[in-house]
């Protein structure tokens, strides 16, 4: 969630279509209840929302907040060693590997 | 009217959701008005892939989730939202009643008359002033723990059990004080209802009621959960 909103505010909905649309629909919860997260994100400082209105309704937008931003970078920096430590476990063996003696 | 009927089967979906969500009013409006409004974001993108309007309802609130669903994922935030809010106000009725008390002993005084001569009326009166003194830490302290363990992180510190314990700590000393105050001012000398004492000392039993419905408002919303 945090990663979609890196480009700029957006609504509860459009955080939803952009995560399916990244993920090509493999993140396919109860839309309804990732409103929830959203808001448990804001509580922790990560993201902030401002009500504005739209077509005569109410909408809730959010932004990244510079903590966000931080976290953002860090569990990124994480994944990235974690694929690749991974990755490096299971690579197949190339040639000029050896079995420990 | 398949405009109403899809209008219809939004305000449906949406007044369960507000039903079954616990909390104050203005929250729960929040939440629906949210719901609103990425539910016909979704609609209309139905509708351009060709759906029927009530079609393009009923088929972006399947994918929302049932109305329980979608009521118990926004409980525990509500929940927390709430104990936060009426934690930050307990806070404050309390510290504007020390402030209160403070100035009423500065510059109201306390006369001796105040205190009953003999008896067990003194003795009801001097313990309840005690009372009167010490509540307030215990109630601050498991206030302040209440902000604490709903603060800024991902999910609450405190387990549910502890933060239910803790608001229930809270409204009990809270409920002791109204008691304790109330014996004061029944035991207390005619001294306590002259003039300007009369209103430090109902300003003193509001601040403190105040806070103590506060407290109790947060009891009822931590044990209501989504409503059945």
């Amino acid at each position: 969630m945090l990663a979609v909103l890196e480009a700029g505010p957006l609504h509860g909905y459009a955080v939803i279509r952009a995560l399916q649309v990244r993920s090509d629909g493999a993140v396919d919860l109860p839309t309804g209840t990732i409103y929830p997260v959203l808001h448990r994100l804001e509580r922790a400082g990560l993201l902030r929302s401002e009500w504005g209105s739209t077509a005569g309704r109410r909408r809730r937008v959010y932004a990244l907040t510079g903590g966000g931003a931080r976290a953002l970078a860090h569990q990124r920096r994480d994944w990235t060693d974690f694929v690749a430590v991974v990755g490096d476990v299971l690579a197949p063996p190339s040639r000029g590997d050896h079995a420990p003696a | 009217m398949p405009r109403r009927d899809a209008a219809g089967l939004l305000d449906a979906y949406l007044h369960e959701i507000g039903r079954l969500l616990p909390g104050p009013a203005r929250a729960r409006r929040d939440v629906v008005d949210e719901l609103r409004d990425g539910l016909l974001e979704a609609a209309a993108a139905h509708r351009d892939g060709g759906l029927a309007p009530h079609v393009a309802i009923r088929t972006a609130t399947a994918r929302f989730g049932t109305p329980a669903e979608v009521a118990a994922a926004h409980a525990p935030e509500l929940t927390l939202g709430q104990s936060r809010r009426s934690s930050w106000r307990v806070l404050g009725l309390l510290l504007a009643a020390g402030l209160t008390w403070l100035a009423y002993r500065h510059v109201l005084g306390v006369p001796a008359s105040v205190v009953p001569a003999s008896g067990p009326r003194r003795e009801t009166f001097l313990i309840m002033t005690s009372v009167v003194q010490y509540l307030p830490l215990a109630t601050a302290l498991s206030s302040g723990g209440l902000l604490l363990g709903t603060g800024r992180l991902l999910g609450p510190v405190l387990p549910d059990r502890c933060g239910r314990m803790l608001a229930c700590t809270v409204t009990a000393a809270l409920g002791a004080h109204v008691g304790a105050m109330s014996t004061i001012m029944a035991t207390g000398g005619a001294e306590l209802w002259t003039g300007s004492r009369t209103v430090a000392v109902a300003l003193l039993a509001g601040l403190v009621g105040g806070a103590l419905v506060e407290s109790m408002r947060a009891v009822r919303f931590r044990f209501a959960g989504p409503h059945p």
